[in-house]
């Protein structure tokens, strides 16, 4: 059982989405949880409360020494497969379109080094920032996990339909749904993974049609630090009958049933918040570059340790 | 039931590895937007070791899915079709078609 909750609280008691303003999921305070109605969970511990840090920070030392200043400083964008770009562009590319690309706006008040990651990333093809970085939201979460609404998808009425922002069908997401709040922790884990050597065994290879390049694993406190998974978040789906799989599926169809306006005829998904990310790992997923020529970081998450899945006790 | 390691990523000689490796790449949620698509294109024209062994494996997995490690095949794609069984025959079907999985059954 997750331990310690923080309240949940707000309209989304009701089941409800919450109603947001086009073109984004909310302001940067409100990324940070400070909100009544969508407190950040992490660890089963409110941002506010004075057991969670305010911040990563970018001058702790890591468990080999490193610094997340330095980690960002040494970043090279070619290394993951991303278009090389300047600091001075960085820092204009996050200022000019951190309106329309609303996942850029955490990085805004961080080091040229950390808006420098974060802009070779966003002119990656990935979609890290918009599914899994700090703009992410409780209940951005939660819609994302129960309806299928995809963060990534700024229309909202395609949102609400549970169109996929890049895709032309619907939206879809596993058994949980994960993001690092804080831009520097974001970096951090980004920037140390891609040197990883589980990591790079992706990277590092020539693209070749009908090549399987399966996901990677780093565990948190090996990029992060000893308490990185505190920077985590997330929430998962409650099994249904014993069933994780009978749990997705009904999820699936109630969601396609409410985007299209039917009548679901199965019971509305559970979920719960992660109560802790501490023992668990950072997940890279690898996609073609743009020539295909070799690969680049399609998505990276943090994924909970293992445990016994929680079921629904309504089902 | 508590989800299992993800032994296809380091093991690529273990059972149903590469059946695995190629769900999780292609099929899972977080895979990149065209991964379904590629798979689909490499089962027609694709060529490859890999791609031979994927399809060996498919079809052994249908035969009999209970041959692949319990929780294997959910962790790797996420599907959200209600059981093994069910997404293999999605898969088989959206790769292959009409052609049947047992060779001398066709």
């Amino acid at each position: 059982m997750a331990r310690d909750l923080p309240p949940q609280g707000g309209p989304e008691e009701s089941g409800e989405p919450v109603d947001r303003p086009e073109g984004g999921h909310g302001a940067p305070d409100d990324v940070r949880g400070s909100g009544e109605a969508d407190p950040l969970v992490a660890d089963g511990v409110r941002w506010s409360d004075v057991e969670l840090p305010a911040s990563y920070g970018v001058g702790r030392v890591l468990p080999d020494g490193a610094t997340p200043r330095e980690a960002a400083s040494d970043f090279r964008p070619d290394r993951a497969g991303l278009p090389e770009v300047s600091r001075e562009q960085a820092t204009r590319y996050v200022e000019e379109h951190r309106s329309d690309r609303p996942w850029l706006g955490p990085a805004a008040d961080r080091s040229p080094e950390a808006q420098r990651a974060v802009a070779a990333l966003d002119r990656g093809e990935g979609h890290a920032l918009e599914r899994h970085e700090g703009w992410i939201t409780a209940s951005v979460a939660r819609e994302r996990l129960e309806y299928l609404r995809d963060p990534a998808q700024l229309d909202a009425d395609k949102r609400e339909r549970a169109e996929d922002a890049y895709k032309e069908r619907m939206h879809s997401c596993g058994e949980y749904v994960t993001w690092i709040w804080d831009a520097d922790a974001f970096v951090t884990a980004f920037v140390r993974g891609i040197e990883r050597p589980e990591v790079r065994d992706a990277l590092d290879a020539g693209y070749v049609p009908g090549r399987f390049v399966p996901g990677a694993s780093v565990p948190i406190k090996e990029l992060l630090g000893p308490d990185g998974h505190r920077f985590c978040a997330g929430f998962r789906l409650l099994e249904v009958g014993g069933s994780m799989e009978a749990a997705r599926d009904c999820r699936d169809a109630w969601a396609e049933a409410h985007a299209k306006g039917r009548e679901p005829d199965v019971l509305k998904p559970r979920i719960e918040p992660i109560d802790s990310f501490e023992g668990g790992t950072i997940e890279f997923f690898f996609r073609p570059n743009r020539d295909r020529t070799g690969y680049e970081v399609n998505t990276t998450y943090p994924e909970p340790p293992d445990r016994p899945r929680s079921q629904c006790a309504s089902s | 039931m508590h989800r299992p390691e993800k032994f296809w990523r380091t093991e690529p000689d273990a059972p149903f590895a590469t059946l695995l490796r190629a769900v999780e790449a292609h099929c899972h949620p977080e895979a990149y937007d065209e991964a379904y698509e590629d798979l689909q294109s490499w089962a027609r024209d694709a060529d490859t070791e890999e791609m031979r062994v994927f399809k060996q494996e498919l079809r052994a997995a249908l035969r009999d899915p209970s041959q692949v490690p319990e929780g294997a095949l959910s962790t790797a794609a996420q599907y959200g079709d209600g059981s093994d069984e069910k997404f293999l025959r999605r898969l088989w079907r959206d790769l292959y078609g009409d052609e049947p999985v047992d060779p001398e059954a066709g």
